[in-house]
């Protein structure tokens, strides 16, 4: 129960920050590369100091590779991954504050992503962040 | 599907500053959210990961392309749009190049049919057909022409496109469980098992819409659903860096993984098969 609610907290003001960044988003998926989008968007306006998380299943066997973009105003960010019990297993500090990460899971699993606006001025900046999924087979080859 | 439904929360606002916190511990992180992004395990994920398994492509598991003219109304249509992509994510990452075709030509008409605008025209259909043998391009073009629809709805269409993530969702299951069911695989069973906080996701996309009847009866069906996926054994959440010096290529392992008996998850089984006989009403 806890989880359902905890999905459904409040359907304020997320919807006009997400139309107006999807398109923003549809613009980053270069950076995945030779992985596969999964075909979602996710993404929304932050401000630095504000939090974005993604929740995500990832299969076991497969190569993951998660995306992290910000428009002009805001262009850093902390990113985390955590367990469901909130507990960080991976944040980007210690990777010079990288945007793109690869990585498998030895199992399925699930987990969040947590993006964090970084405020690199005086004041609080505004933009679009988007998080962007890719993945491929680990033996597969594609062509 | 790959739909993604942000809900906000009025939670814990930090200030701007960038606050260099690495450590591991746990940090406030579901008090600090203010945003939170749902995703969905895409069909064509889940087809490539089912891969692995030395599975057997089966056209009769999939919906039958001649069943498209049965589904007439806005809502039907959307329900079995997202089962018929998950039929043409299966039948391409299984190499059947004629049902994919045919998978892809009912899709496109059934976009049309719902007044999506998606540019997925027959000229597109041409493309598809003359490179069907083009992994690459064909998945891409999944990837970036069809499974963006149900996260491109908006406004009145936004419950379509929920629609079609849960139709999508509720195919994927039906394909895992006729691999599941009488064998002892215990990846897939973890990973069917694992869909239960898909489900919790798609829970609360319906949720969004709750005043609406046809969304409600969806959530009577999925709380049914949910409720038995709830008495599967469970593990804890936990999960660790295999290499926590590895910054790049890393691997992230559970520290406890649950053992899933295939009898267990019958009853499940049985469920999804009677809500997906309900979409595709055969």
């Amino acid at each position: 129960m806890k989880v359902i609610i905890f999905f459904v907290l409040s359907l304020l003001a997320w919807s006009g920050g997400y139309a107006q960044c999807k398109n923003f988003a549809m613009d980053k998926k270069e950076a995945l590369g030779s992985y596969i989008h999964d075909g979602a968007f996710n993404a929304s306006q932050l401000s630095s100091g504000q939090t974005v998380q993604l929740f995500k299943t990832l299969y076991k066997g497969q190569k993951y590779r998660i995306v992290v973009a910000g428009s002009e105003q805001l262009k850093q960010f902390e990113m985390r991954i955590l367990d469901l019990s909130y507990k960080t297993i991976y944040v980007n500090y210690d990777a010079n504050l990288t945007k793109i990460w690869d990585f498998t899971v030895e199992n399925t699993s699930s987990f969040i992503i947590s993006v964090k606006g970084l405020q690199s001025g005086s004041k609080i900046e505004e933009g679009c962040v988007a998080v962007l999924f890719g993945f491929k087979s680990k033996e597969a080859s594609l062509r | 599907m790959a739909l993604t439904m942000g809900i906000s929360c009025k939670c814990n606002q930090t200030d701007g500053s960038s606050g260099e916190n690495d450590s591991l511990t746990n940090v406030n992180a579901e008090k600090d959210m203010n945003r939170m992004l749902i995703s969905i395990p895409t069909p064509l994920e889940t087809a490539l990961f089912m891969k692995q398994f030395n599975i057997k492509f089966d056209p009769i598991i999939l919906n039958k392309v001649e069943n498209a003219g049965k589904y007439t109304t806005a809502k039907e249509r959307s329900l079995i749009l997202g089962i018929y992509l998950a039929d043409l994510c299966y039948s391409s990452v299984f190499d059947n190049h004629q049902a994919t075709l045919s998978y892809f030509n009912v899709v496109r008409k059934l976009i049309e049919d719902l007044g999506v605008n998606q540019n997925f025209d027959k000229k597109m259909i041409e493309e598809i057909e003359s490179k069907i043998q083009d992994k690459e391009f064909v998945y891409q073009t999944i990837s970036s022409k069809i499974l963006t629809i149900s996260s491109s709805l908006e406004g009145s269409q936004k419950l379509l496109g929920v629609n079609i993530a849960y139709g999508g969702w509720i195919e994927v299951l039906n394909i895992f469980a006729t691999q599941i069911k009488g064998k002892d695989n215990q990846d897939l069973a973890l990973a069917f098992a694992e869909q239960k906080n898909a489900l919790n996701g798609i829970m609360g996309m319906y949720k969004e819409f709750e005043n609406n009847l046809d969304a409600k009866s969806e959530i009577e069906k999925l709380s049914r659903l949910k409720s038995l996926f709830d008495k599967l054994p469970s593990a804890s959440n936990e999960l660790q860096m295999a290499d926590t010096n590895q910054r790049q290529n890393s691997v992230i392992v559970p520290v406890e993984v649950p053992k899933i008996k295939a009898e267990e998850l019958l009853p499940i089984i049985d469920e999804i098969n009677r809500m997906r006989a309900e979409i595709v009403r055969i």
